[in-house]
């Protein structure tokens, strides 16, 4: 339950900081979910 | 002719063949030849799935050049080595064969996690699946983990920005690249590959059936309102590219029950949305031809299958989808250039009749030892010759 919660944490300052350009949050979420996909399928 | 009207020649040819036109002049060409070209033209599979990926276009472009096929399948560059060598993992592996799958890494998720995929997904992945198969990010949210996703990203966007350019230049060149504007997803396909490994999840489907079930029904959820629905249709035949794995493994019966529902309601999503799809149907799908007589015909499904009788794949399926493949790899690795001219010319025999015939190979040549450029050239100029209408 830890290790989920810190990996939330994660990809949400990734979200955060990473993608500090992206002004739309909609954008940003589908964004981290692309990568998402991509990494778990690579 | 300059490059426009060289690339307008060709798709027009392919396209009036996926409309079955009967003003069409020939039988096109359409090879997957992907790490084949990659040796041929002397670079390595590091170079062109690591280091340097920009090295799609000069290679496609002098296949194009030497070969001169009407389009390519698409360019398979879309494994992002670079950016899971950054989290210390990953599923592929670079060998001498080509890029392969390490059946070691594809096993990270155990029998009892199918209710938290039906659950969330995406979260799944994140929480679940990462921190098991990426070293980098097994100890949580860490800044050495931070940083580690932080470059992993921008080797993502840098290593699929130069795919894209690459797609752009072969394209401007003249020669088609017909089908990579997207990937299709098989959901038990997904589970098998990426988290379950083939013996696991042969298993699943004989014991925990209804849980491979549900999750299955969440995954294709998530496929269709997150990555289809961004899916463009294009008028002139491209499209999008569904490899397919563990159906040739299933019995009918299995086939009909687990894997049908969503292959059939995903290509129902492609043809009603007017999205050319291209299936690489791996093995033999003859044991489901009966099966296959429910989908619709239509002129947006192509497949081209692995193995098997072309001739009854056209006979039995030339109305479901257009027919596209057929040549061996075998016979251009092994075969002597007469047999792969004979080969061609049965082969446009059996299936040119009516349209809605491409000649491709059989699978993907990953590697130079796939087949020999004199072979090819063979099978390229008979078509050219021999398939005319």
């Amino acid at each position: 339950m830890e290790k989920k919660s810190e990996m939330n944490e994660l990809f949400q300052r990734f979200k955060n900081e990473v993608l500090v350009d992206v002004k739309d949050e909609k954008m940003k979420d589908d964004i981290v979910n692309s990568f998402i996909m991509a990494l778990a399928k690579s | 002719m300059n490059r426009r009207d060289m690339y307008n020649e060709r798709i027009n040819r392919i396209k009036k063949s996926l409309d079955r036109d009967s003003t069409l002049d020939r039988v096109p060409v359409v090879p997957k030849l992907y790490g084949w070209l990659v040796e041929y033209y002397g670079y390595s599979f590091e170079e062109f799935y690591q280091t340097k990926p920009e090295i799609a276009a000069e290679i496609y472009k002098r296949g194009f050049d030497e070969f001169d096929y009407d389009g390519v399948f698409n360019l398979n560059n879309v494994t992002p080595l670079a950016a899971t060598a950054e989290l210390g993992g990953g599923l592929y592996t670079l060998s001498d064969k080509g890029i392969q799958a390490s059946n070691l890494n594809a096993h990270v998720m155990q029998v009892e996690d199918y209710p938290e995929i039906t659950k969330d997904f995406i979260g799944f992945c994140r929480d679940e699946i990462f921190p098991r198969k990426f070293e980098m990010l097994s100890n949580g949210n860490t800044q050495e983990a931070f940083e580690a996703l932080k470059v992993s990203y921008e080797k993502f966007i840098w290593y699929m920005g130069s795919a894209i350019n690459s797609h752009k230049q072969i394209e401007e060149y003249g020669c088609p690249v017909m089908w990579g504007k997207g990937g299709l997803l098989h959901p038990i396909d997904w589970i098998m590959d990426y988290f379950r490994d083939f013996s696991g999840m042969m298993g699943d489907l004989r014991r925990k059936a209804e849980d491979v079930k549900q999750a299955a029904d969440s995954l294709q959820n998530y496929f269709e309102q997150n990555v289809y629905k961004k899916f463009q249709p294009f008028e002139d035949g491209h499209g999008v590219f569904w490899p397919m794995h563990i159906a040739p493994f299933l019995k009918p019966k299995d086939f009909e029950k687990f894997f049908y529902p969503y292959f059939k309601r995903t290509l129902e999503f492609c043809i009603d949305n007017k999205i050319y799809a291209a299936l690489c149907l791996e093995g033999n799908w003859e044991p489901y031809y009966d099966i296959l007589q429910d989908l619709p015909d239509n002129k947006y499904i192509i497949g081209s299958m692995e193995k098997g009788d072309y001739k009854k794949f056209k006979e039995s399926l030339g109305k479901k989808m257009v027919i596209c493949g057929g040549i061996p790899s075998n016979l251009l690795a092994f075969g002597s250039k007469q047999e792969c001219i004979d080969h061609t010319k049965k082969l446009i025999d059996d299936c040119a009749d009516g349209g809605g015939f491409i000649v491709d190979t059989d699978v993907s040549l990953l590697s130079l030892s796939d087949a020999k450029a004199d072979n090819l050239k063979a099978v390229i100029e008979t078509v050219k010759e021999y398939g005319k209408y």
